[in-house]
């Protein structure tokens, strides 16, 4: 990956990105990744309104995640996803691209020596 | 009737797809809905509120569900079952027997004088189309579901079959011409008796994997009708009338991911 990440980190990598890094857990189906998403980030994140479905289904076809059809013993047949050999590549590349986002925007946040010395000499 | 059939209905109404695709996104919005509800239910959550939810989490806004219709047409299976649910059930029975069938019998008829090193795998890939083609027809006369594995092993015989006749005609062909380089004789190139058993399992390969598409093809018909029966089912009669303020999905995301 280049290191002058041009590209801004979109709300569609984002997604990808919790998707992914949820079925890197376990096998899930869709309604268990939104809730997986909901429970580890603390309500933060949230996939409402089914915005998680089309997320799936592109994943899908793009052969980064498999979809399969379980048929509990009780209930109606739900659909599973795994993450597939490609999709495991992919997220470790995009995380990789989210952790060079994240150090980036950190170190530009950060104060420089004279701003720091400016605040402690106003303190 | 299903808990969520009303708001199933709008999703139905607002996704414009083939019926086979259609009837997968729903059941597969519908499972989900279901565990949703169970999951909040037993958290506690009384029943509507469960089935607020469940809604919430799972049912799209009409920006959503056209963005996962305009996935779904543009996808391959979305245009094959578009093409195989055009069928009804009558002619495909028909086709079944004046298509298939004939160019199965056609391609163990030009078996007959095949013979190589690879004639006998195409024997075995035409045994294995049979029996699924076989199979799958018992299955849908009884209602049973063809998974999309099944559907697919017709699929790979049919490149398989294929494969293997190709094959077989390119082997010869190399074998003939490595034959009048090194020796300078056309005999194995003009040999009729190896020109007709290489011939013949080109032939048969051919056929044998048209004869699988084209049974693939009509069985997608019929499995792409099964489910969309199973969620017209699921779905429940259509009620009349125009939408009420109610029945309409809120256009906000919220604080979406």
């Amino acid at each position: 990956m280049s290191e002058t990440f041009d590209s801004q980190l979109t709300t569609r990598r984002i997604n990808e990105l919790l998707v992914l890094s949820a079925l890197a857990r376990a096998p899930m189906h869709g309604y268990q990744i939104a809730l997986e998403v909901e429970e580890r980030s603390g309500g933060f994140f949230r996939f409402q309104h089914g915005t998680l479905y089309p997320i799936l289904h592109r994943l899908e076809q793009e052969g980064l995640i498999d979809g399969d059809w379980t048929d509990p013993a009780e209930g109606r047949a739900r659909k599973q996803y795994s993450l597939t050999r490609a999709g495991r590549r992919y997220l470790t590349k995009i995380a990789r691209e989210w952790d060079v986002l994240t150090s980036q925007v950190a170190a530009f946040l950060e104060p420089e020596d004279g701003d720091a010395q400016v605040r402690t000499g106003a303190a | 009737m299903h808990r969520f059939a009303p708001a199933l209905r709008r999703v139905a109404r607002e996704l414009d797809l083939p019926r086979g695709a259609r009837a997968t996104v729903l059941r597969e919005l519908a499972g989900d809905l279901d565990a949703v509800y169970a999951h909040h239910r037993e958290r506690g959550l009384g029943e509507a509120e469960a089935q607020r939810r469940a809604e919430e989490t799972v049912l799209g806004t009409t920006q959503v569900i056209r963005r996962l219709a305009r996935l779904h047409r543009r996808s391959w299976r979305g245009w094959s079952e578009s093409m195989a649910a055009r069928l009804t059930v009558g002619a495909d029975l028909v086709m079944l027997v004046l298509g298939v069938v004939p160019v199965l019998v056609a391609g163990v008829f030009a078996a007959r004088t095949a013979g190589g090193p690879l004639a006998w795998i195409e024997w075995v890939v035409g045994g294995v189309i049979g029996v699924t083609i076989a199979t799958g027809v018992l299955r849908t006369a009884r209602g049973q579901k063809l998974s999309q594995e099944f559907l697919e092993t017709l699929l790979v015989c049919a490149a398989l079959a294929i494969g293997v006749g190709l094959l077989t005609a390119a082997y010869g062909l190399h074998a003939a011409f490595s034959a009048i380089a090194a020796g300078g004789r056309a005999t194995p190139l003009l040999d009729p008796a190896r020109l007709a058993r290489d011939g013949s399992v080109l032939v048969q390969g051919l056929l044998f994997g048209l004869a699988a598409l084209f049974a693939w093809f009509l069985l997608l018909g019929r499995e792409t009708a099964r489910l969309s029966a199973e969620v017209d089912a699921l779905l429940g009669p259509e009620e009349s009338g125009p939408a009420r303020d109610a029945d309409v999905i809120p256009l906000t995301h919220g604080r979406s991911a």
